[in-house]
C-alpha cells in the first residue's frame, strides 16, 4: 500500500493530459492493490481535456483517487492564478463515477464554450465518497433547454462539497426554464455542501437557483453564501427544500427561516470585488458573513480548509460563512476556555476549567 | 498537423485497444506552445515587484477580454477589447464593486501573480480568454517580434509529450492530418445509446496494428504494448489520414465521408 503520485502537465511531466493519467489508473505497471493514486496537475499550460470520466482503479484495487493542483500551482481564490482547466467542448468537463473514495481539489474550472450538459458531474458509485473541495468554477455557459441541468450536479449519496467558489454561470437557451448552480439530485442523500460561495447563477429566459436540494434531511448545507441569482423567471438563491440550510447567507429572501441564516444581504457588501472579469469573492471588512458561521470541526474531510488553504480548526476562532475565512487570528480579547481532564493512576477523576486570554 | 493518443491494450470495459484517448488539434498544439513561451514565470519582476512590460503583457492584452488599469486609490479602468485591440467598451469601477488595493494586495502575495505596471498604476487582465486561431496568430506575431522563435519551427508542430513520460509508454502517439477542435471533441466523445446513456468511454477506435504499426520503423507489437518502453515516432511517420480509418462504435462500422 503506497501513495503513488504522478504529475500531469505539458512540461516534462508524467502525463500531458488528465485523460491519460485517468486511463492508466488500472495499470498494474504503475499501481498495486490498496495504493492511493494521486494526480498532481501543473500550470504549465491550460488543461483542455473534455468529457473526462474518473472511474478507474477498481480493477487493480486502488484505495482512493485524488486529482488536484500540485502545491505551488494552486489558485489564490481568484481566476487565472493556478492550474486552469478550460474545456472547449460541449459535454461535461469532468465526471466522477468511481467506486473508490475520491478527491478533486484546488482546480480552477473555466469554459470557452457553450455546453449541452452539466460542467461537473459527481456520481460516485456504491458507498464510497467523493470530496470536491477548494475549487473555483466560473464562467460556465450552458445552452440547453432541459430544466434539470446544473453547473455542478450531485447525483448520489456521500458527495461532499466544501470551500468552493462558483460564480458567473448562465444558461442562455431561449427555451430554458431553469438553471442551477449546485443541484442535489432527488436520489441523493448525505450530500452535503459546506462553506461554499455561489454568486451570479443565471438563466437568460427562465428561472435560476443558486443551491438546490431535493432532500433536506441528512443533506446539510451550512456556512454557505449565495448571492445575486438572476434570470428571466423566478430566481432563488436557495431552492426546493430549505430545511437543512443553516448559518448561511442569501441576497434574497429565500432564507427566511433556519438556524443562523441571514437573508437580504447585498453582494457588494460581502466581497472584495464583484466586477465582471475581476471577481474576487473573498470576504471584505464589514461583511455580514464574518463570524456568522458554525464551527464544523474537521468532518467531512477538508471542510476546515478554506479557499486560501487556511485551517479554520487550527486555532479557536469563529467560523465565517463562505469559502474564505476572513478572520485568521485569535483576537486580542478572545477568551479561550479549556477543560482539562485530571487523570490519576490512569483514571479520569475530574475536570478543571481554565480561562486564558487578555482581560 | 494534428495528433492522436491511442489506448494500447484493453482496460477492462473502460477502454479498448485502439480507442482514441486524446485528440490534439492543430490549434491546440499551437496554443500550448505559445502558452509556454509567454508564461509569466519566465519574465521575473520589476523593481516594484510587479511583472515588466513586454511579450507576456502584449499576449495577455490580445487573448483576454478585459484589461484593468488602476487609476488611483479607488478607481480602476476596465477596457474590453477584441483580439486585434479594438476597444469594445470602457468603464470605471470603484467601491463597493471593487476594492482595488485589497484586490491587488492579495494577488501580489502569490508567487506566480500576473500584475503588471507600477505601484498605484497596476495592470491586470480578466474575463473570457480568446484562444481562437486568429487570436493565436496575433500572439505568435508578438512572439516573433520579441524573440527569435518562429511559429513554423519544427519544435512547435508537435504536442509536447515528455519523451521520458508515461504518455508515450502506456499509449501510442500518432501524427495525423489536420483536424479542428470540433472534430477533436467528437473523436474523444463517449459512445452513447439512443437514450443518451454512455456505452463506451470512447466512441472512436483505430486498428493501430493494421494502420499505424507498418508506419513505425524498427518497432513491433511487443514494444508498443510494453508499458516500460517509450514509442514515439510522430516525427518520422507518415501522418495518419483521419478521414478514413476510424471505427465508430455508435454506428457499428468504419466511418465514411459524410458521417456526422
Amino acid at each position: 500500500m503506497a501513495i503513488v503520485t504522478k504529475t500531469i502537465g505539458t512540461s516534462s511531466r508524467d502525463y500531458s493530459t488528465v485523460a491519460a493519467w485517468e486511463a492508466d489508473l488500472d495499470s498494474g505497471a504503475i499501481y498495486s492493490s490498496a495504493d492511493d493514486a494521486v494526480g498532481e496537475m501543473y500550470a504549465d499550460s491550460t488543461f483542455t481535456d473534455s468529457n473526462v470520466n474518473i472511474n478507474g482503479g477498481a480493477t487493480i484495487g486502488l484505495n482512493s483517487i485524488t486529482l488536484q493542483a500540485a502545491e505551488g500551482e494552486r489558485h489564490d481564490g481568484t481566476a487565472g492564478t493556478g492550474v486552469v482547466w478550460t474545456d472547449s467542448g460541449t459535454g461535461r468537463i469532468v465526471q466522477y463515477s468511481s467506486a473508490l473514495t475520491g478527491y478533486i481539489r484546488w482546480i480552477e474550472f473555466d469554459s470557452n464554450s457553450t455546453r449541452q450538459t452539466q460542467a461537473i458531474y459527481l456520481n460516485p458509485s456504491t458507498s464510497n465518497h467523493i470530496y470536491f473541495s477548494n475549487n473555483l468554477v466560473h464562467d460556465i455557459e450552458a445552452n440547453v433547454g432541459v430544466s434539470t441541468y446544473a453547473v455542478i450536479e450531485l447525483l448520489q449519496d456521500n458527495t461532499h462539497l466544501s470551500n468552493n467558489i462558483i460564480y458567473e454561470c448562465e444558461n442562455i437557451h431561449a427555451s430554458a426554464t431553469q438553471y442551477t448552480g449546485i443541484r442535489q439530485n432527488s436520489s441523493g442523500d448525505w450530500t452535503d455542501i459546506w462553506n461554499t460561495t455561489v454568486h451570479r447563477i443565471g438563466c437568460t429566459s427562465g428561472g435560476a437557483t443558486g443551491i438546490q436540494c431535493q432532500n433536506g434531511e441528512n443533506s446539510p448545507r451550512t456556512n454557505c453564501i449565495v448571492t445575486d441569482t438572476h434570470g428571466g423567471g423566478t430566481t432563488k438563491d436557495y431552492g426546493s427544500v430549505i430545511s437543512g440550510v443553516t448559518y448561511s447567507l442569501s441576497s434574497d429572501s429565500t432564507l427566511a427561516s433556519g438556524t443562523g441564516n441571514l437573508q437580504n444581504k447585498s453582494a457588494a457588501n460581502q466581497y472584495v470585488s464583484t466586477t465582471g472579469g475581476s471577481e474576487d469573492l473573498h470576504l471584505k471588512t464589514g461583511s455580514d458573513a464574518i463570524g456568522a458561521g458554525d464551527d464544523i470541526g474537521t468532518t467531512p474531510t477538508h471542510v476546515n480548509i478554506d479557499i486560501n488553504g487556511f485551517d479554520r480548526d487550527s486555532i479557536a476562532i469563529d467560523w465565517d460563512m463562505g469559502a474564505h475565512q476572513f478572520v485568521t487570528e485569535v483576537p486580542e480579547n478572545y477568551y479561550v476556555a479549556r477543560r482539562l481532564s485530571v487523570i490519576e493512576q490512569g483514571e479520569v477523576v475530574g475536570l478543571h476549567a481554565i480561562i486564558e486570554g487578555a482581560v | 498537423m494534428a495528433e492522436l493518443l491511442l489506448v494500447i491494450g484493453d482496460r477492462g470495459e473502460r477502454f479498448k485497444d485502439g480507442d482514441i484517448l486524446c485528440a490534439f488539434s492543430d490549434r491546440q498544439i499551437n496554443c500550448t506552445h505559445a502558452e509556454h513561451i509567454v508564461d509569466v514565470t519566465k519574465i521575473g519582476f520589476n523593481s516594484d515587484g510587479l511583472r515588466p512590460a513586454g511579450l507576456t503583457l502584449d499576449a495577455m492584452d490580445i487573448v483576454y477580454q478585459y484589461r484593468f488599469e488602476r487609476l488611483n486609490a479607488m478607481q480602476v479602468k476596465r477596457t474590453e477589447t477584441d483580439h486585434l485591440g479594438n476597444v469594445i467598451d470602457v468603464s470605471v469601477v470603484f467601491p463597493p464593486h471593487m476594492h482595488a488595493q485589497e484586490f491587488i494586495d492579495r494577488r501580489r502575495r502569490h508567487p506566480k501573480h500576473r500584475i503588471f505596471g507600477a505601484v498605484g498604476a497596476e495592470i491586470w487582465h480578466g474575463g473570457r480568454v480568446n484562444v481562437s486561431q486568429p487570436a493565436l496568430d496575433e500572439v505568435w506575431t508578438k512572439i516573433e517580434h520579441h524573440t527569435p522563435q518562429v511559429r513554423s519551427q519544427e519544435q512547435f508542430r508537435w504536442w509536447p509529450h515528455n519523451p521520458d513520460g508515461q504518455d508515450v509508454r502506456s499509449f501510442l502517439p500518432v501524427a495525423t492530418t489536420s483536424f479542428t477542435d470540433e472534430e477533436a471533441e467528437q473523436m474523444v466523445a463517449p459512445a452513447t445509446d439512443e437514450t443518451g446513456e454512455v456505452t463506451h468511454h470512447r466512441n472512436r477506435n483505430i486498428d493501430w496494428k493494421a494502420e499505424v504499426l507498418r508506419k513505425l520503423r524498427g518497432v513491433g507489437v511487443a514494444q508498443v504494448i510494453d508499458r516500460f518502453i517509450a514509442v514515439d515516432q510522430r516525427r518520422e511517420m507518415e501522418p495518419q489520414d483521419m478521414s478514413l480509418k476510424q471505427f465508430d462504435k455508435r454506428l457499428g462500422r468504419m466511418r465514411r465521408e459524410g458521417d456526422r
